[in-house]
């Protein structure tokens, strides 16, 4: 073999990547995974430090823009009511993710059939439900089984300490005879598959030094790299797929380690770069065969982003709960308002996300900005009414498709490789407007049925972009999706995307479980078609 | 860039200016702001910062001068709350990154969370203890029927 050409050429090391690999590994084939950061090392995050939360905030912001390693790239914000937020490196968003782990929802998958709005995904919950299961086993999930909000499954490790706080709002749930239950969670609860149980480290989203959340360089990576044939190469950044006359990807352009401008040819490539960075790739692979960019002969590369517009709501209670404690993102949650219910004047539903209380940092500053921690005399006694008191409940709302929502390329920023940056165009709809407005109200009559004596509600969060979605969507229709069903681009049939990007609607829900399952699947289509794919 | 950046009047005038962001707590045993060593947290973790405060220091020094003919550290505690208190009103942002850092460096101060029982240790290898909780509480929500639409 050509040394210079390999099998599957995947690019990114993420979620969607670190699944997809460990699925195709057993063919035997060449793979090769280009990923434009670097592989992290545990004693860098920052709970290994003092000063945690300042380090956290910096070198570990989940903002690129403010982050700014070398590793990663701007993405110009101006036009958009959301900031994204993402991490380049092995093991992707993953590294910076809560572990809040529920699945999407059976009708999160006919939202144009049940709803009239949206589109249709042409795969069901049946398609992924084998998937789900299998990644709940690679990643190491904890959870409880019995939820009546998601068809059965069972959770290879029992759930994380939901601690005193899961308990009080708990019974605030109870006493409205709301749903709840204990988050389905990518953090292991047990030893498990060689890695030591969570310790409460509680800043989850900075990368977890412990490695008990299930980012996917642990659970994943080191296991795909023992398997023959797997090569994973860092700090090369894509530039773009290159294509021949017969609409076939040849491989790609890439920049290495040194800056270097190489060539990397491939039978079949793998994009899984996320929600943003897949169609900047796909719109900078302009070729005299596609010159609105690779696989973008439906125009709809780049449209129909999705977040989830996203609320919060901090209850402070009198007493002590030691809520600051525990995995920060992850305790219990609500399904009580997922499904449609016209009568609350809108389409669709939400996720109510109890999450920890914040750390004496975040008490302060959070509290200064709005006026509940001033200067002077009383500053102590403010500080000490919210720290360990607090709970708050997040508002995960189901973002629909908007053919105004983008990702284009911006036509002046780039990064460091000169390569053009994405640049993000998001609007909420009066839909999401009215459905994060009801989340806010309930989440509020939550926290008070369960006791807290202030309530403090804000949303639209504009730092809440961790989930990207819906920029390549899939669907049969090649005039109005990027690829098919089986992940495979409609213009480029040995071109497939694995990553948020194909998500036709968002649910109400974080999505990496749902993006991994999707991984898993496609690439057994890619495995059970591989001779015709090649051909 | 470094502290050198403030001028003798500007460290003694941020030092006061610090006693009333956080002032000493002698019911509770808490040090003031102004004994936190803010400086070198501001030199180590920020500073792109210290050109910024400068010229708020410079502006507010002036301002003092302007209205009291005296300098912010011959005013006493009340005087210089108030006067803080009225440039604020005419300039909401003024003083919000300075005092958003203090607040960064205060509750990471040993000294700050041994007092108010916060472990000051990082997380990490140690971890903390969290209490499993009462899942008989999930019996109301066990009895309830399938809640999700079946498609």
């Amino acid at each position: 073999m050509d040394n210079n050409l390999v099998d599957i050429l995947v690019i990114g090391a993420g979620a969607s990547s670190a699944a997809a690999v460990s699925n195709l590994s057993s063919l035997g084939v060449n793979i090769l995974c280009l990923e434009q950061g670097d592989w992290m090392n545990t004693n860098e995050y920052p709970s290994n430090f003092k000063n945690w939360q300042t380090i956290r905030d910096q070198q570990f912001n989940q903002s690129p823009n403010i982050r700014k390693r070398e590793t990663d790239y701007p993405i110009n914000e101006e036009d958009s009511e959301i900031e994204v937020a993402n991490f380049n490196g092995v093991g992707g968003g993953t590294i910076l993710y809560s572990g809040h782990f529920p699945r999407m929802k059976p009708s999160d998958f006919s939202v144009k059939s049940l709803d009239g709005v949206g589109e249709d995904w042409p795969i069901s919950y049946t398609t992924l439900e084998p998937y789900f299961a299998q990644n709940d086993i690679n990643m190491g999930v904890s959870g409880l089984k019995g939820d009546p909000a998601i068809p059965e499954h069972e959770l290879p490790l029992p759930p994380i300490a939901m601690g005193r706080m899961g308990e009080v709002i708990g019974r605030g749930f109870n006493k409205l005879g709301w749903h709840w239950w204990p988050s389905d969670t990518a953090i292991i609860s047990e030893d498990y598959d060689g890695r030591a149980k969570c310790i409460n480290l509680s800043p989850c989203n900075s990368g977890c030094s412990q490695g008990a959340k299930s980012s996917v360089d642990v659970a994943y990576w080191h296991k795909n790299l023992r398997k023959r044939g797997v090569e994973l190469k860092t700090r090369c950044r894509v530039r773009e797929i290159l294509v021949d006359e017969k609409d076939r990807a040849k491989g790609v352009i890439y920049y290495d380690e040194n800056g270097v401008e190489c060539r990397q040819f491939a039978e079949i490539v793998i994009i899984a770069c996320n929600g943003i960075g897949t169609p900047r790739i796909l719109l900078n692979s302009k070729s005299k065969y596609f010159p609105d960019g690779l696989s973008n002969r439906s125009g709809m590369v780049g449209k129909n982003l999705m977040f989830h517009p996203w609320g919060r709501v901090e209850g402070t209670f009198e007493e002590m709960l030691d809520s600051h404690l525990g995995p920060q993102g992850s305790c219990v949650l609500s399904h009580e308002f997922y499904e449609t219910d016209q009568q609350r004047g809108f389409l669709r539903g939400y996720t109510l996300q109890v999450v920890r209380g914040q750390p004496p940092v975040n008490i302060a500053k959070w509290g200064y900005k709005r006026g509940a921690v001033p200067w002077g005399t009383q500053h102590h006694e403010s500080f000490q009414k919210y720290y360990g008191k607090q709970i708050q409940i997040e508002v995960c709302c189901e973002d629909l498709p908007e053919i105004s929502n983008t990702v284009t390329l911006d036509p002046n920023l780039k990064d460091c490789h000169g390569i053009p940056a994405p640049k993000i165009t998001y609007q909420l709809s009066d839909n999401s407007r009215k459905m994060l407005n009801h989340g806010l109200e309930q989440a509020r009559i939550a926290l008070e049925a369960a006791g807290a004596t202030e309530t403090y509600s804000h949303g639209q969060v504009r730092e809440s972009g961790w989930h990207n979605m819906g920029t390549a969507r899939m669907g049969l229709d090649p005039d109005n999706s990027v690829v098919n069903e089986w992940g495979q681009s409609h213009d480029v049939k040995n071109l497939f995307i694995i990553d948020g990007s194909v998500f036709v609607t968002s649910g109400a829900v974080n999505p990496t479980t749902t993006i991994q399952a999707l991984a898993l699947y496609i690439s057994d289509q890619i495995k059970n078609n591989i001779t015709t794919i090649i051909s | 860039m470094d502290i050198k950046k403030f001028n003798e009047d500007q460290i003694l005038d941020l030092n006061e200016i610090l006693k009333i962001i956080i002032p000493f707590d002698q019911k509770k045993g808490l040090p003031g702001a102004d004994e936190i060593k803010f400086l070198d947290f501001l030199e180590k973790f920020h500073p792109y910062f210290i050109e910024e405060i400068s010229k708020e220091l410079s502006t507010i020094h002036s301002a003092a001068e302007r209205k009291y003919s005296r300098k912010i550290i011959e005013l006493n505690e009340a005087e210089l709350f108030s006067f803080l208190s009225e440039l604020k009103s005419e300039n909401d942002s003024l003083l919000n990154d300075l005092t958003l850092l203090v607040y960064e460096c205060y509750y990471q101060h040993q000294s700050v969370l041994e007092i108010l029982n916060i472990n000051g240790r990082a997380p990490f290898p140690q971890g903390h203890e969290v209490v499993k909780g009462d899942y008989e509480l999930l019996g109301p929500v066990k009895k309830m029927k399938k809640i999700y639409k079946q498609v």
